[in-house]
């Protein structure tokens, strides 16, 4: 209800924006006090209506307050005109949150979306809280908290901070708004600039989950690569065996580099000496992985060499063969230029 | 004609009128000048003659607490306002009476 009288006196409040401040403010200093009694009357008889029904619209309302007090209707004709657009919207607003209301089991959807007003308090303190850290940052990369200098308990207590006054803005303004037309423009504007960081910061934070800065770290283009599923290729002579050690190349005899093991990898000379990067290019190119099973294969291909010499002699691909990030060749890995082909 | 045209101009005595014998709260006010027959009133003319009469230096006013529910602001008549009361009174029963003699005279 108190919500209810702050939105009513507020509403009022716009509808005699065009006053000058001083006698707008005599006339709605009582009026969130006399709205109480209204709504405390309304409780008495029973309950269920609401102010805009008992009182009519604020709009109305404001009106009678004007004719009452003898302030000349005084609207410029742009007044005039934003103050039928502002109702128009209004309207439009009031018809589409009686219609969605019942859609989500509730009366009106205002309702509902008042409920959420203090988790978009705590949202709004989280928002603002990485802006200030974003502000502040030295290079930091973006996270989920806020950090400063680098030290994430300092981030914390500025996150709870900014928080709870958040939490304690939102309830002060809920209960009255602000008077001040300035105030409120300010308050509006400072909102207008949260919200569009915290659209940034979800575009930025989706566009890392979706990995798209692996994507461009990768030497191999992912995107759009056919080939992205192969891990390994093995190269088959006519009697269904492994050919070791065989080379696929192109017609200018460029290596294909194909498989996650094929890849590009870095490697560094003794001593740092030297660096550089080379392809791998000899197929099989894991050096752990098992041959494939090949049923249309007339002929059981032998055992790969490297691979544990099982006690059957059909090899069966293991849960082992499938290769995790660990088996990547990494610069460390390789102590020398290994030059292969 | 509208009664409420005719209001305006006698809105200010009525509210004054209704606290001569005893002092009221917002609401309540509304509530006696309806009941007493200015059914079309609204709730905003009230609030809004009240405010005027208060600046104007009519009114006192006073807060009564409550247990359940707001806080209550009783205005009550002080001696300008029930001066003006009475004035307006006067001024009314003339204008009345002429106009009921002339509206007899016509009909």
């Amino acid at each position: 209800m108190n919500a209810e009288i702050a939105q009513y006196a507020a509403q009022v409040g716009a509808a005699l924006s065009d006053l000058p401040e001083h006698a707008r403010n005599d006339l709605l200093e009582d009026l969130p006090a006399h709205l109480a009694e209204v709504a405390a009357e309304i409780e008495a008889e029973g309950g269920g209506a609401t102010l805009a029904e008992r009182l009519g619209p604020p709009s109305a309302y404001a009106a009678e307050l004007r004719a009452t007090l003898g302030h000349p209707g005084g609207h410029s004709r742009t007044a005039a005109w934003a103050g039928r657009a502002v109702s128009r919207v209004r309207a439009r607003w009031d018809g589409l949150d009686r219609r969605l209301g019942p859609v989500i089991g509730y009366e009106r959807l205002g309702e509902f979306l008042a409920l959420l007003r203090p988790a978009w308090w705590v949202l709004r303190g989280w928002l603002v809280a990485m802006l200030v850290a974003q502000l502040w940052r030295d290079g930091d990369g973006l996270g989920l908290l806020p950090r400063f200098e680098g030290s994430t308990l300092l981030g914390l207590l500025v996150l709870i901070a900014f928080v709870v006054g958040s939490i304690w803005l939102g309830r002060r303004t809920a209960a009255a708004p602000p008077a001040r037309r300035r105030t409120r423009v300010a308050l509006g504007a400072a909102t207008a600039v949260v919200v569009v960081f915290g659209l940034g910061l979800w575009a930025a934070a989706d566009d890392r989950l979706m990995g798209s800065f692996w994507q461009e770290s990768t030497p191999t283009a992912w995107v759009n690569d056919p080939y992205n599923q192969v891990n390994d290729v093995f190269v088959l002579g006519p009697d269904g065996q492994i050919i070791q050690g065989a080379r696929l190349v192109d017609q200018d005899g460029s290596p294909v580099v194909l498989g996650y093991c094929a890849q590009r990898f870095g490697w560094e000379g003794p001593g740092g000496g030297g660096r550089g990067w080379e392809w791998r290019v000899v197929y099989p190119s894991c050096p752990d992985l098992s041959a494939p099973q090949l049923p249309w294969v007339a002929v059981s291909p032998a055992p790969l060499p490297w691979g544990t010499p099982s006690p059957s002699a059909t090899p069966t691909p293991s849960g082992s063969a499938v290769p995790s990030p660990s088996v990547t060749p990494s610069p460390s890995a390789s102590t020398g230029p290994k030059l292969v082909g | 004609m509208d009664t409420t045209q005719l209001l305006k101009g006698v809105l200010d005595l009525a509210v004054l009128a209704v606290l001569r014998d005893d002092d009221g709260y917002g609401y309540d006010i509304l509530r006696r000048l309806r009941t007493a027959g200015l059914t079309e009133i609204g709730d905003a003319s009230v609030y809004g003659t009240l405010r005027r009469l208060f600046a104007a230096g009519y009114l006192t006013t006073y807060v009564v607490p409550s247990e359940e529910g707001p806080h209550r602001k009783y205005y009550a008549l002080n001696p300008a306002g029930r001066t003006q009361l009475k004035q307006g009174g006067d001024v009314w029963r003339e204008f009345a009476s002429t106009m009921n003699t002339l509206l007899r005279e016509r009909a």
